[in-house]
């Protein structure tokens, strides 16, 4: 009588229990990544940031000591040293770096999404048996090293390099440019390095939209260009932010780059860092840099989450 | 009324559809074709999509492109969009040459099979769309925008984003762009195919309404064959590129030119004949298995031709007994039988070895009287309910 069950058996109890945690295990996984590779850093790093620096080894005075206790951390906080980020203030090397990071990320974002772009275009409406082909060419380059390619650029960019002798060989100038260790190389070894970052997001974008619409569009009167800008363009919106993040975000940070392309007036702060760290010796400082900056890069991160929480909403 | 006088229309929706009943421009003499192709060829490569087509459409023509996938009805009708290029031949519209018109010149609207909805604008975007093409002034934009969504029923809708809809209203939505600038012809490419069936038969006398209010002439492409009859004046049987048959439907159904057509266009009986001879408004033919058959027709046939006796199911007559007038009838065993509801249909193995399908009406509630599996029955069907198909 009553409602009949089945027989508990231990050995279902156990798999389900086992199901259990490997399901709250695959959901908490990202997170200990993101504690592990990402947060326990960044402490670090802040905790650096409020030291005082010291002739030591390692270079500082700890502000903090993991033995003293709940109290004694509490004690480590209230002499915590903001003198680190009030330095920052008062040389201007330190916010023309950051400046100038962003100005040249931001010009660079552009140039690469003027050619990107384009090309991303062309890629999407090429012959459909052509398309992996063209892919490939665009990450073909990520197959040797990115310090070396940036080196190989050295020397075509030199005076006597191959594009000066080819502009003069053409007749199209008769002295060289001085484009090596300016701020142009920079911009060239920018985009020439992200490109395929701006490419990838664009392409994937622009293949998947649908061709009816412009039909639809030449359809009730709208010519090509037209539809290009009232279509096409809005349409790509996701791929455009999404490109321009993954350009922008690591150019403001670069340091490979503005080394071997820059010149000496070349200001970015991926190159204060550097010198701070390496050649000044001063962590706490260099951390208060890398803190800073981070700060700067959120804010175009929280933008581009942000227009894709958008995008996602609207299902485009 | 003036055929693009859309207030009125709007404020008065129920306008009488009497346009329609006596509506056959296609028989009047010297009547100018408002489309017209002639000797028209669309090759791909190697692959010819429309075959040497000539074919005229009259103004306020409700015309049905029908046909099996593949067959070039879409083409066709993206021919007068103009989103492909003739290969040979002209296409005329309203005495014009459309050869070197692109689409966006053309008078012509189209309405397409997954709507092209542009997602990133709303539902008056869409409408105003073309319109803003034209440079028409912003209060005219929004006065057209409000009364094709009162056309369509979706005013309550203007602020939408595509991706709130349902296919029934994106449908309506896609109609009310199509029809925002007036065109002169609208072409509807399998305008029905996403919604499922009750929608789309309610749909589809909206579509006829809608025509006969607008008084402008449709296109549609279809493959499927009810909505090609409920909907349009004129149908086009198409298959590899040709048209095999341009007739009303019930011309079409009735007497079709071809098994093709008559397969196409519902179900049919075909046994092959001979012709031996004729009577007067006859034609006295004998089937392959030796039964005579006749059929009442003026058509004259060479005696000794290889012809089909082709009949409708719902022309053929089944009883258990052989009828007491039998022209026409063939003995044979019920096969299958398929309870339809509405109809019973009865597939009988003739004793010559052949099937035909029968269909009787359920007029009164069935009882245990009603022929069953492998009984043995007489098929049986008029003179006039039948049809001599030569081809």
């Amino acid at each position: 009588m009553g409602v009949l069950l089945p027989p508990r058996r231990a050995g279902v109890d156990i798999v389900s229990a086992l199901q259990s945690i490997f399901k709250r295990a695959t959901i908490w996984l990202p997170y200990l990544w993101l504690i592990v590779f990402f947060l326990a850093p960044f402490l670090l790093v802040a905790k650096l940031s409020v030291s005082e620096p010291a002739i030591a080894q390692p270079p500082y005075l700890p502000a903090m000591n993991w033995l003293d206790g709940p109290i004694g951390w509490w004690c480590d906080i209230k002499t915590f040293s903001i003198s680190n980020y009030t330095f920052l203030t008062q040389d201007a090397l330190y916010w023309k770096s950051y400046l100038s990071s962003v100005q040249i990320a931001f010009i660079s974002t552009l140039l690469t999404l003027l050619i990107g772009f384009p090309l991303a275009y062309g890629m999407a409406r090429a012959p459909r048996n052509l398309r992996p082909l063209l892919l490939m060419l665009v990450i073909l380059p990520f197959w040797t090293s990115f310090l070396i390619r940036v080196y190989a650029w050295i020397g075509i960019l030199k005076k006597e390099g191959l594009l000066n002798q080819f502009l003069i060989w053409a007749g199209v100038i008769s002295e060289p440019l001085t484009i090596m260790n300016t701020n142009w190389a920079v911009y060239i070894g920018i985009v020439y390095s992200y490109l395929p970052f701006m490419v990838l997001p664009l392409y994937a974008n622009l293949e998947k939209q649908d061709g009816t619409l412009l039909e639809a569009a030449a359809d009730l009167g709208c010519s090509k260009v037209s539809a290009f800008w009232q279509i096409t363009w809005p349409l790509s919106r996701p791929g455009v932010i999404a490109g321009c993040m993954l350009v922008f975000i690591p150019a403001v940070g670069e340091f490979v780059i503005p080394s071997l392309l820059g010149g000496s007036s070349t200001l970015m702060i991926g190159r204060t860092l550097f010198d701070e760290f390496f050649q000044n010796r001063d962590w706490p400082v260099s951390s208060a840099v890398a803190i800073i900056l981070l700060l700067i890069l959120i804010i175009p991160i929280m933008l581009f989450q942000k227009s894709e929480a958008r995008a996602r909403e609207q299902g485009a | 009324m003036r055929p693009h006088d859309w207030r009125r229309l709007v404020s008065n929706p129920k306008q009488p559809a009497a346009l329609n009943r006596s509506f056959h421009p296609w028989l009047e003499k010297d009547k100018q074709p408002f489309i017209e192709f002639q000797n028209v060829t669309k090759r791909y490569g190697a692959v010819t999509a429309v075959d040497d087509l000539s074919l005229k459409i009259y103004e306020r023509e409700f015309f049905a492109l029908l046909g099996p996938s593949g067959c070039g009805k879409t083409t066709l009708m993206r021919m007068l969009a103009g989103f492909e290029q003739v290969t040979q031949g002209d296409v005329f519209l309203a005495g014009e040459n459309l050869a070197d018109v692109p689409p966006y010149r053309r008078p012509v609207n189209m309405m397409f099979q997954s709507y092209a909805l542009f997602p990133h604008m709303s539902v008056e975007k869409n409408i105003a769309f073309g319109l803003k093409q034209d440079g028409m002034a912003k209060s005219e934009i929004n006065d057209r925008v409000a009364d094709m969504l009162a056309l369509v029923k979706m005013e309550d809708f203007g602020k939408r984003k595509p991706d709130q809809l349902s296919g029934g209203q994106k449908q309506r939505v896609a109609l009310a762009r199509s029809l925002a600038k007036q065109p002169k012809l609208l072409l509807l490419d399998e305008p029905l195919g996403a919604l499922d069936r009750k929608l789309r038969e309610e749909t589809q006398f909206e579509l006829v309404d809608l025509q006969e209010k607008l008084g402008i002439t449709f296109m549609i492409v279809t493959h499927d064959q009810e909505e090609a009859m409920t909907v349009a004046d004129r149908i086009a049987v198409m298959d590899h590129g040709r048209i095999i048959q341009v007739d009303p439907p019930m011309e079409m159904y009735e007497r079709p030119n071809s098994r093709y057509v008559a397969d196409f266009l519902g179900d049919i009986n075909l046994i092959a004949s001979k012709t031996v001879g004729h009577a007067k408004g006859k034609v006295l033919l004998q089937s392959d298995s030796g039964q005579d058959l006749q059929v009442n027709t003026s058509e004259e046939f060479a005696v000794g031709r290889n012809v089909w006796f082709a009949s409708r199911p719902e022309k053929l007559n089944i009883s258990r007994k052989k009828p007491a007038k039998a022209l026409n009838a063939l003995e044979g065993e019920v096969w299958d039988i398929a309870y339809l509801g509405g109809l019973t249909v009865y597939k009988v193995k003739l004793d010559s070895g052949e099937f035909v399908k029968a269909a009787v009406l359920n007029s009164a509630v069935s009882g245990a009287d009603m022929i069953t599996w492998e009984e043995r029955v007489w098929v049986s069907c008029s003179p006039q309910g039948a049809r001599v198909l030569i081809s």
